[in-house]
């Protein structure tokens, strides 16, 4: 259901799934719950959440460091991702980010992926 | 304890080449640790191989179970590799001995290799990040070690750890491997030098992390009928367990609680019949010193967020109340990948039947923790003689 997950982001939503049974919260969506094996439902993120942690990426063959990445939580679900407006000093665990959805360029799928933006600091 | 169980399972013999930057391949590394083996056991009595790989992007070799049966000179025996990235090593060790105490044979042999020093640093961590989730991060380029100082971070806000306190444990990992020959790193650092040296992923810096290593190990497991033509000290193993949990620790609801760890700690120790307060040596997977921190806690040696107390503390130096990583760990003895979790056992064995020379620990029940992933295959074996 990781095809379900990548449409969805080109209609700008952000979808997991939620257990039916213990109401567990998966990403990408998956049939079955992690947890208890019992069948889950779609469910829609909020585009706003909290900095759970972070990090600053200095050795990567992927990217030019040093980058900032972050889990934040969106609702009851945790997304990983890049957080492109800050450095490692800027960001307090609790801070809140935004969730920009961006089509991307090249030949190789995905089509559409997300960062993050850090929106406030906390107070 | 002394069960007359047939089907019981023994350590007869363990080899491990030197671990370092080597010139050789790494099924030469292979015919190294084995060579170390071949003069206790009678080879052709190997009835089966495991070998535990991480990556056939460093060599481009896969098919190492007839392979290794070829170098070997055991043609025609059951010989197939296991993967789960670097747990490899301790999974072929389950495997053997779940092949002995199921019956199926008397003496199989668990090998680790991996050459990983023929690729740069961006390849091995390119290549160690196929350990994670496709999706979620490999698509958002989140590195292995990220995920580690992930989880550091975090720790350090939950429990008030400081930087210095992770350094601890790569200060006295180093210190060990100064009494170890084979060890890759043989140089004693501090904490200042830790702190100083350059960032790998934020908070975690180059001396919280293991090196880039080559190595092989290998170790051979008996049946309870044959285990003493072999060695007058076989050593027992007493639980040999895995356990599972999510690839990305971003859908954990705990993040800094190694709980593949704790699972398949608590399966070992129920399995031994022992608790945390019986072990007296461990050899743990601290790829980044955060790591060791959390599997003190996973494997019961601190309650909860006060691991880094005992680092502090130096209740797991060497002759402390636990003996923690006396080989010098993945930190300083070094981490060639598929090679790491039967090096521990090598270390193990090597204390266990006396023979770890200057870095001898009086000690006779030990625990091992390899794990691949980060904390997402764990596997757990618990030793005694």
């Amino acid at each position: 259901m990781s095809s379900e997950f990548l449409a969805a982001l080109c209609e700008g939503r952000i979808l997991a799934s939620r257990c039916s049974k213990c109401g567990s919260c998966s990403l990408p969506p998956r049939q079955r719950c992690p947890e208890c094996g019992a069948e889950t439902g779609y469910m829609e993120l909020p585009h706003r959440g909290r900095i759970i942690t972070y990090s600053e990426i200095h050795v990567s063959s992927k990217a030019e460091t040093p980058y900032v990445v972050a889990i934040a939580e969106l609702g009851e679900a945790r997304l990983p991702g890049v957080v492109r407006n800050a450095r490692y000093e800027d960001i307090e665990i609790g801070d809140e980010v935004e969730v920009v959805i961006e089509k991307r360029a090249g030949e190789n799928p995905p089509r559409c992926w997300y960062f993050f933006r850090l929106t406030k600091q906390k107070r | 304890m002394e069960n007359r169980d047939a089907s019981l399972c023994y350590i007869v013999a363990a080899g491990m080449s030197k671990i370092g930057k080597r010139g050789e391949d790494g099924v030469a590394l292979f015919v190294e640790a084995f060579n170390e083996v071949a003069n206790i056991i009678e080879p052709r009595d190997i009835e089966a191989i495991y070998v535990g790989v991480q990556s056939e992007r460093y060599e481009h070799q896969i098919m190492y179970g007839a392979l290794i049966a070829e170098r070997a000179g055991l043609l025609m025996r059951e010989a197939y590799r296991v993967e789960a990235c670097a747990a490899a090593g301790a999974l072929a060790l389950h495997t053997a001995y779940m092949a002995v105490r199921s019956g199926l044979h008397k003496v199989a042999m668990a090998v680790g290799l991996e050459k990983m020093t023929a690729k740069n640093t961006e390849e091995v961590t390119d290549s160690l990040m196929s350990a994670s989730d496709y999706y979620l991060d490999q698509l958002n380029n989140i590195t292995i070690p990220a995920q580690y100082a992930m989880l550091a971070r975090r720790y350090m806000h939950d429990f008030g750890a400081r930087e210095e306190d992770l350094c601890l444990v790569a200060v006295k990992n180093h210190e060990n491997a100064l009494y170890n020959p084979k060890a890759h790193i043989q140089r004693r650092i501090t904490v200042e030098e830790c702190m100083n040296s350059r960032p790998v992923a934020r908070p975690l810096k180059l001396l919280d992390s293991a090196p880039i290593s080559d190595g092989a190990a290998v170790v051979v497991v008996a049946s309870e009928d044959v285990a003493r033509r072999y060695t007058d000290t076989p050593v027992r193993i007493l639980a040999s367990t895995v356990s599972s949990d999510t690839l990305s620790i971003s859908q954990r609801r705990d993040l800094t609680w190694p709980r593949a760890v704790h699972s398949a700690a608590e399966k070992a120790y129920k399995q031994a019949r022992l608790k945390p307060s019986d072990i007296q040596l461990a050899e743990v997977h601290d790829c980044f010193t955060i790591n060791e921190i959390l599997l003190y806690e996973a494997l019961g040696f601190a309650p909860r967020g006060r691991g880094y107390l005992l680092a502090r503390e130096g209740e797991t130096q060497r002759g402390g109340r636990i003996s923690v990583n006396t080989s010098g760990g993945l930190k300083a003895r070094g981490h060639p990948v598929g090679a790491t979790g039967l090096a521990q056992i090598y270390e193990i064995y090597q204390q266990l039947t006396k023979q770890a020379g200057k870095r001898q620990v009086d000690a006779d029940r030990a625990i091992a923790v390899n794990e691949g992933g980060v904390n997402s295959t764990a596997v757990v074996h618990v030793l005694a003689v």
